[in-house]
């Protein structure tokens, strides 16, 4: 059993076998095997408590197919329902898809930090400025004056809807 | 504001990183999210653009070059493909032209794809790419530029249904000392009938077939590695001395 400790100072007790999917965990506890208990506490500093749960959820979930997964042998049954619950799992708000691409990035979570990123690049897809930045919350910071004086007119086309 | 902007929060790296799942349309919109965004799509290490309605239309090769000359780069892999079911208009060699012109001076690209599903006649002129160490050629003619120094790295080279003249394939084959596979496929060239000596230390896949307008003569003079070589061609004079 290894403990992370978030960044608002929660606890969270994950049995190594589970976190060893985030590499950069795995190589801290290579690193220190046979010491001592207490140094088997991992600081996660960068992360809110909210997102080890997110991230332990998802590992947990993950935890008895790594074989599979790498291996692309799972039956397409399985498949479809992993699929279906990471469509799920990553249905949430912006800040916590922010939140948990920042984690995946820093403890090498590969397939986490792909499925935040590809969920992020879904939203951007297909939308115009102003409904992005209605879900996103991301303020428009300049004019449109501005918008139209330095955005180069020969990319313009960008913003038409002639292939809706 | 920390709040209202989290996506401006996330590095660099990973903002190009979700930029590169996008249609370069939708790429490019994400200029007007926010200030730290703006630019952030002349950064992309990778393009593809082809002429389907979904990506650049009719306009596509002026959208193309527009977007390319926008770039500051470092640009990778770049990949330009034109479909058969729209229209190409007659003069859009120049613009293709004037958009190969262009790569060099967007960082060291390492991949190149040229995709003419309906051929090209006229001729273009390969730049020189200094870390190009894949090349793919399709339905066009090309040429390679005056004082052709080789591309060194070249690792991968495909050419399909390609016209290149006999001097510009025996020298585009001699100076790229690298390569690992090589793809003739459908070649033809104007005037001299096509052969080809290849010496190729590392060469470990060679693939020569298809109908040749006028094919001489193949010699593979030493290729120590090679594991796979399909030859389909005929009239061909094939032997090895290694």
């Amino acid at each position: 059993m290894i403990t992370l400790i978030s960044s608002d100072k929660r606890k969270f007790h994950v049995l190594e076998e589970v976190a060893n999917q985030s590499l950069t965990i795995r190589d801290v506890i290579e690193d220190r095997r046979g010491r001592r208990r207490a140094d088997r506490i991992i600081l996660v500093t960068n992360i809110n408590s909210k997102i080890p749960e997110k991230v332990i959820v998802y590992w947990l979930r993950h935890f008895l197919m790594p074989e599979e997964i790498a291996h692309a042998s799972m039956s397409h049954k399985k498949a479809e329902k992993l699929k279906k619950w990471e469509a799920k799992f990553f249905d949430t708000d912006i800040d916590t898809l922010n939140d948990l691409i920042l984690a995946a990035d820093s403890l090498d979570i590969p397939s986490l930090f792909d499925g935040a990123c590809e969920k992020v690049s879904d939203i951007l897809k297909n939308r115009s400025a102003e409904e992005v930045g209605e879900i996103s919350k991301i303020e428009n910071e300049f004019t449109h004056e501005e918008e139209e004086e330095e955005i180069p007119s020969e990319n313009a086309w960008v913003w038409r809807n002639e292939f809706a | 504001m920390a709040d209202a902007d989290r996506f401006s929060s996330l590095p660099f790296e990973i903002k190009i990183h979700i930029l590169t799942h996008l249609r370069i349309k939708d790429a490019v919109r994400t200029s007007t999210l926010a200030r730290s965004w703006r630019d952030l799509w002349t950064h992309l290490p990778c393009l593809y653009l082809c002429n389907t309605q979904d990506t650049l239309g009719d306009n596509w090769i002026q959208r193309a070059y527009h977007l390319v000359s926008s770039l500051q780069g470092p640009l990778r892999w770049f990949q330009l493909a034109h479909f058969r079911d729209y229209l190409r208009p007659a003069d859009d060699s120049v613009f293709i032209q004037n958009l190969l012109d262009l790569l060099p001076q967007k960082g060291g690209v390492e991949m190149l794809d040229l995709f003419f599903e309906t051929h090209m006649d006229e001729a273009i002129r390969l730049p020189s790419f200094h870390s190009l160490y894949m090349l793919k050629l399709r339905g066009c003619h090309v040429g390679l530029p005056t004082g052709f120094q080789g591309f060194r790295r070249l690792k991968t080279l495909s050419m399909r249904t390609v016209g290149i003249s006999n001097d510009d394939l025996n020298l585009l084959v001699r100076t790229s000392s690298n390569l690992t596979s090589l793809v003739i496929s459908d070649c033809y060239t104007s005037g001299d009938p096509l052969s080809v000596d290849l010496s190729l230390p590392f060469m470990r896949h060679l693939e020569f077939r298809g109908v040749f307008t006028a094919v001489e003569k193949v010699l593979v003079v030493s290729a120590p590695h090679l594991k796979q070589a399909v030859i389909g061609l005929s009239h061909v004079d094939y032997s090895s001395q290694n």
